[in-house]
């Protein structure tokens, strides 16, 4: 049931991102909220289920709205499996992990996407690419809050924290 | 064993890039159709779309408010600016465009008084009109030859006399003036009537008193300076009649003169270097 209710709230996530928040953009970042979600998804659940939820949240994004399909899912997979990897060394009451954990997350992110554009042809620079995920990662971390409260609050006790 | 998970999840990551490398490899070019399931996931978020758009638009607009309020008042602040601008220029040319004609006029007057006047043109630096005196202050003074007693008048006809001169600077007494007094007679018959003084009511009108009531004056005469007083050459025009009164018992009467000089407008005059003390000198 969980997971359904992932799966709706990053469908609303990525349609939001591509509209409201585009009149919102600032110095053309947008907020990634299916990033946001894998992040503490994998913080809590570890690196296989929050590699595997990366891996279809970022397919849901390329088909919805990707003109080559599979590029968003390598991405969000392999930083769903990376997080997850700190889900036992973490401290998850801290105020600013998960915020610590969302910039790298999205400068990750730019980076994993570069490397795979790059792989199938794509010609974006890395600079550029870098230079725009700043206001990416501003605006994922003032969400950032957020989405951890609610995680939290569902997924910390499985977790066993 | 824990060795054995790594590699397991290794594996399952190299499988998993594999597998959306290639269904990324095979989707880089342009499809002509979208599979069923980008279809559904497109027409399920469409609703959510427009819905999102109607929101987006109003929060942009909300936005859009200020931006565009505040470029608006930039906009208006330096328009405003260049109308001020504008305008200063505008006032500065027409100041200039008043100033060449009334010049223009003034130096006519001096070529068509070339044999009979010697000129010299003065701007008015001061003004001192109130109901006790009415002088004005020259920019010429004894520097230029100004001296005690010359005329000054300009092609409308005559102003006043020089009371008062410093070396770069002169004071003159002008006709409404209630110490002024000038020897008129009627420009047509060339008769002498009496004298032409200020009324002392603070206005430029003059007056004309104690005329025998059989005086040869009617309304609309024009005079002129007579010469006979000594202090103002004959011929210069002074104004004209406009009202006479007889007085109760019928033996005398006072005629009002409009002067021909509009003493509110003075900017630049004539001191006729050839009068008063001028001409003495």
């Amino acid at each position: 049931m969980r997971v359904v209710v992932l799966f709706l709230v990053a469908f609303l996530g990525i349609v939001l991102r591509d509209t409201v928040f585009n009149g919102l953009s600032v110095a053309g970042g947008k907020p990634d909220f299916v990033l946001i979600m894998v992040v503490y998804f994998a913080i809590f659940r570890g690196s296989v289920q929050g590699g595997l939820l990366g891996a279809a949240l970022g397919l849901m994004e390329d088909l919805m709205t990707g003109r080559f399909i599979g590029i968003n899912a390598i991405c969000k997979g392999l930083i769903g499996f990376m997080a997850g990897y700190s889900e036992r060394n973490l401290h998850k009451n801290n105020f600013f992990v998960p915020i610590a954990a969302v910039l790298i997350a999205t400068f990750g992110n730019a980076v994993l996407y570069y490397l795979f554009s790059v792989m199938i042809g794509g010609n974006v620079g890395l600079d550029t690419m870098l230079f725009t995920s700043i206001p990416d990662a501003v605006y994922n971390m003032c969400f950032s809050p957020v989405f951890y409260a609610v995680f939290y609050r569902f997924f910390a006790a499985e977790a066993g924290n | 064993m824990f060795r054995r998970k790594w590699v397991r999840n290794l594996l399952v990551v190299a499988a998993m890039i594999a597998v959306f490398l290639t269904l990324a490899v095979n989707t880089v070019q342009p499809r002509e159709n979208l599979t069923f399931v980008e279809k559904g996931l497109r027409i399920a978020a469409s609703p959510f779309q427009y819905g999102f758009k109607a929101i987006n638009d109003s929060v942009s607009g909300f936005f859009a408010y200020f931006t565009e309020k505040e470029a608006l008042q930039q906009e208006n602040e330096a328009l405003k600016q260049q109308l001020s601008q504008r305008n200063n220029e505008l006032t500065q040319m027409d100041e200039i465009s008043m100033e060449n004609i009334r010049l223009r006029e003034l130096l006519n007057y001096k070529e068509e008084t070339r044999g009979q006047y010697q000129l010299q043109l003065a701007g008015i630096i001061a003004e001192n009109n109130t109901n006790l005196q009415h002088t004005i202050t020259l920019d010429k003074g004894s520097n230029d030859g100004v001296v005690t007693g010359m005329t000054v008048l300009n092609h409308w006809g005559l102003i006043g006399r020089i009371t008062a001169v410093l070396p770069d600077s002169s004071e003159v007494m002008l006709l409404p003036d209630r110490e002024s007094a000038i020897g008129a007679r009627v420009r047509s018959t060339r008769e002498v009537i009496g004298v032409v003084e200020g009324d002392g009511s603070g206005s430029s009108s003059l007056q004309m008193i104690h005329l025998p009531h059989d005086a040869d004056l009617y309304v609309g005469d024009s005079l002129t300076t007579s010469g006979l007083d000594g202090v103002f050459p004959g011929g210069i025009q002074i104004g004209e009649v406009t009202a006479i009164e007889y007085s109760a018992n019928g033996l005398t009467k006072t005629a009002t003169v409009k002067p021909y000089v509009n003493f509110s407008r003075l900017e630049e005059v004539f001191v006729l270097m050839n009068s008063g003390g001028g001409a003495a000198q």
